[in-house]
Parts: C-alpha cells; sequence; structure tokens
C-alpha cells in the first residue's frame, strides 16, 4: 500500500484540520474500511459505525501517525482494532440473512444461500482468525503486511490463516453453519 | 475441498455493498464526531469520568434548549430531589416535540443539562429509562431509551431492557442489571429503571 505524494498532502493538510484534505482521505478509504468492516461483523450498520469510529478516531490522533507505516495500513490498524472489540450483539439467525437480502441483489438464490454461509462461517471463527483471514484474503494483503497491521509475527497470521481455513472449509463441506 | 477451491468460493462471496447516503453522509458525520470529542476533552473531562460520546452532539441546541428549560422549570434542588427536572415528564415530553425521533438521552451532571441527538430522525420511539450512575460524590443521570449507548468509565454500554421492565446496562467488560441493583460494578453505584409515564 504504497502512498501518492497527493495523499501524503492530504494526510499533512489534515494535521491542521484541513476539511478538504479530511474529506479526500475518507472519499478515498471509505469502501477499504467498509468491506473490512462489513466481512468482521456481518452487520451493514455495525460496519457503518464502525467505519465512521475509524475516520473519528484516526484524525483525532493524527498527530501520532509518523507515516512509518502508509496512512491506509494505519486505518487498516484501528478498523482491526475496533472491530476486535466489537461487542456482537444477541442476534437472531436470521438477521443476517434478513439483512444481507434486504442490502445485496445478488440475483441468484444458490448464491445469495453461499453468500450468507459464508459470513455465517467468518463469523463463527475466532475474531483475530477472522482478522486474518479478512487482511490476506478479501483485502488481497501480504501476510506481512497483515502481521504489522495486527501487530504480530508474520509466522502468526500464517497459522491463523491456515487454522480459519481448515474450518471454513469444513464448515462450508458441512453444508453451513449448524446453529 | 482443496484451498483453490475454497479460495475460489470465499473471493466469489459478495457482501451488501455501502449504502448510497451512508458514504455521502460520513464525511459530515466525521466532522461532528470530531467537534463533540474537541468539546468534551475541553469540558475537562476526567479520566474514566467521561460521558457520553455520542455519534452526534448539537451543543448549541443543546445548550440553548438547557438554559431554556432551566430558565422556564426552574433551578433543579440537588440537595432535595436530585434531578427532579430530569425525571420530570414535561421536559422529555418538550425535548423530544422539538427533536422527534432524535433524542439519543438528555444528561445532567454538575455542569447542567445536555441533550445527545441523533443527527438523523433514526431513534425509536420507546419508555424511557433513568439511570443514574454515581462515583463517589459526583453523580450524574441520564434520561435514554433502549438500546441506545452511553459511555460509562470509558467505556461503550449499551442500555437494554427486557420483558420483564429490567433494566440492562450491557459493556464489554461488565455487565449491570436492575435485577441485582446491588451488584458492584467497581467504585460505581449504578440505579436504573423505566420511567413510569408515557411520552
Amino acid at each position: 500500500m504504497g502512498a501518492s505524494d497527493e495523499e501524503k498532502d492530504w494526510v499533512i493538510a489534515s494535521r491542521t484540520g484541513d476539511p478538504a484534505a479530511i474529506e479526500a482521505l475518507i472519499a478515498f478509504y471509505q469502501r477499504m474500511l467498509y468491506s473490512l468492516t462489513i466481512r468482521m461483523t456481518g452487520s451493514v450498520a455495525d460496519a457503518e459505525d464502525l467505519t465512521q469510529e475509524t475516520f473519528i478516531h484516526a484524525f483525532q490522533q493524527i498527530g501520532q501517525f509518523r507515516g512509518e507505516s502508509s496512512f491506509g495500513s494505519w486505518l487498516y490498524r484501528i478498523a482491526v482494532n475496533k472491530c476486535l472489540n466489537w461487542k456482537k450483539r444477541e442476534r437472531r439467525r436470521g438477521e443476517i440473512h434478513a439483512e444481507w437480502s434486504k442490502n445485496l441483489d445478488s440475483g441468484d438464490a444458490e448464491k445469495s444461500v453461499e453468500n450468507e454461509q459464508i459470513q455465517e462461517a467468518l463469523l463463527k471463527l475466532h475474531p483475530k482468525q477472522r482478522a486474518a483471514i479478512v487482511l490476506t484474503i478479501f483485502q488481497q494483503l501480504s501476510h506481512a503486511e497483515a502481521a504489522r497491521i495486527l501487530k504480530c509475527s508474520e509466522t502468526t497470521v500464517s497459522w491463523r490463516v491456515f487454522s480459519a481455513k481448515s474450518k471454513l472449509r469444513r464448515w462450508l463441506e458441512a453444508g453451513g453453519v449448524k446453529s | 475441498m482443496n484451498d483453490s477451491e475454497l479460495l475460489r468460493r470465499l473471493n466469489s462471496s459478495r457482501v451488501p455493498a455501502p449504502r448510497p447516503e451512508f458514504l455521502e453522509n460520513l464525511p459530515s458525520r466525521v466532522r461532528t464526531g470530531l467537534r463533540s470529542q474537541r468539546s468534551a476533552s475541553s469540558a475537562g473531562g476526567e479520566g474514566a469520568w467521561n460521558w457520553l460520546q455520542p455519534v452526534t452532539f448539537t451543543v448549541a441546541a443543546a445548550a440553548c434548549v438547557a438554559l431554556a428549560l432551566v430558565l422556564g422549570y426552574g433551578v433543579p434542588k440537588k440537595s432535595e430531589d436530585a434531578f427532579a427536572l430530569l425525571k420530570s415528564p414535561s421536559l422529555l415530553r418538550e425535548v423530544m416535540g422539538m427533536f422527534p425521533n432524535r433524542v439519543r438521552a438528555i444528561e445532567e451532571d454538575a455542569s447542567g443539562i445536555q441533550l445527545v441527538l441523533s443527527d438523523r430522525e433514526d431513534v425509536p420511539a420507546s419508555t424511557p429509562i433513568w439511570v443514574s450512575i454515581c462515583d463517589g460524590k459526583k453523580c450524574s443521570a441520564f434520561v435514554t431509551f433502549s438500546g441506545q449507548e452511553l459511555q460509562i468509565a470509558k467505556e461503550k454500554v449499551e442500555v437494554l431492557v427486557d420483558a420483564q421492565d429490567r433494566v440492562i446496562l450491557m459493556g464489554n467488560r461488565f455487565v449491570w442489571s436492575s435485577g441485582e441493583p446491588n451488584r458492584p460494578v467497581g467504585h460505581l453505584r449504578i440505579q436504573a429503571r423505566p420511567l413510569a409515564y408515557a411520552l
């Protein structure tokens, strides 16, 4: 995740509270963060809240961003921490189905079921395994980049990904997560 | 299922796309959140005593409404029935009338009354809930609604009401229920109940 010169200028300007710079960074990263948070929580409402909270936290603490990693990596780290601290509300099994079928028009009933099964399986994973899978598979980061975001070793990321894949494979082969 | 098949299935799965109105409103909501954080910290939050960091917080409206209401209803007498003004049904009805479906909470502490508002009309109507929290001699009180979140001792706490009208405060590190009112939560003393009037 290399930073362009334009992005570096936005980051510098955002330290002074420049609204245009803040807005530019939000526009640039909002979909990236949303895609992370929706995979981590399975909830549209929670994904929106966590995306918003991540940006608020990031700009509040912008003075602490030293530029040693990319701004995107820094946002990922904040977002992942918020997701790991996110408390899943008591939800009925049908809620993913209701929310996803309302907001995701896959046009194919079988594909809809598969989408929901995969998300339910992800939610069944330990949060840190889920984070490793989401960062490396869905966000397409290397294990090294994921390790920097998760503040652990690359070996730990690799192990979490391996364990998570084993579980996902088992659950999906069995036809989804049983309640 | 081999690894490549698993990866194929995972990568071909889809999630709901972000709502256009969410993306459109996100910059303004972030700016509002930043302003409310700055207001809260400049008001002298003391470490763990950091009440209510809402999604949106209309400071100006809250100050005006608080002043108007206090002048209209008189200064609350904390030495007698503390927070009597906050418990007043007419206060809540008036505030709800001014901001329909937007009132997340009304807070009263030593510095006065403040409103916590949502920037959308997305707060469902429900029975108001009274919550008071004391840390030593310092007390604050809220009127809020089931499903709303408060900040208690640096922790986000969800306020819920069960079918038996018991109030439950659910945070990451503690759970408190009005069914067990004397259960200690660190050094905090908590009281909560649904308010016995309709709006």
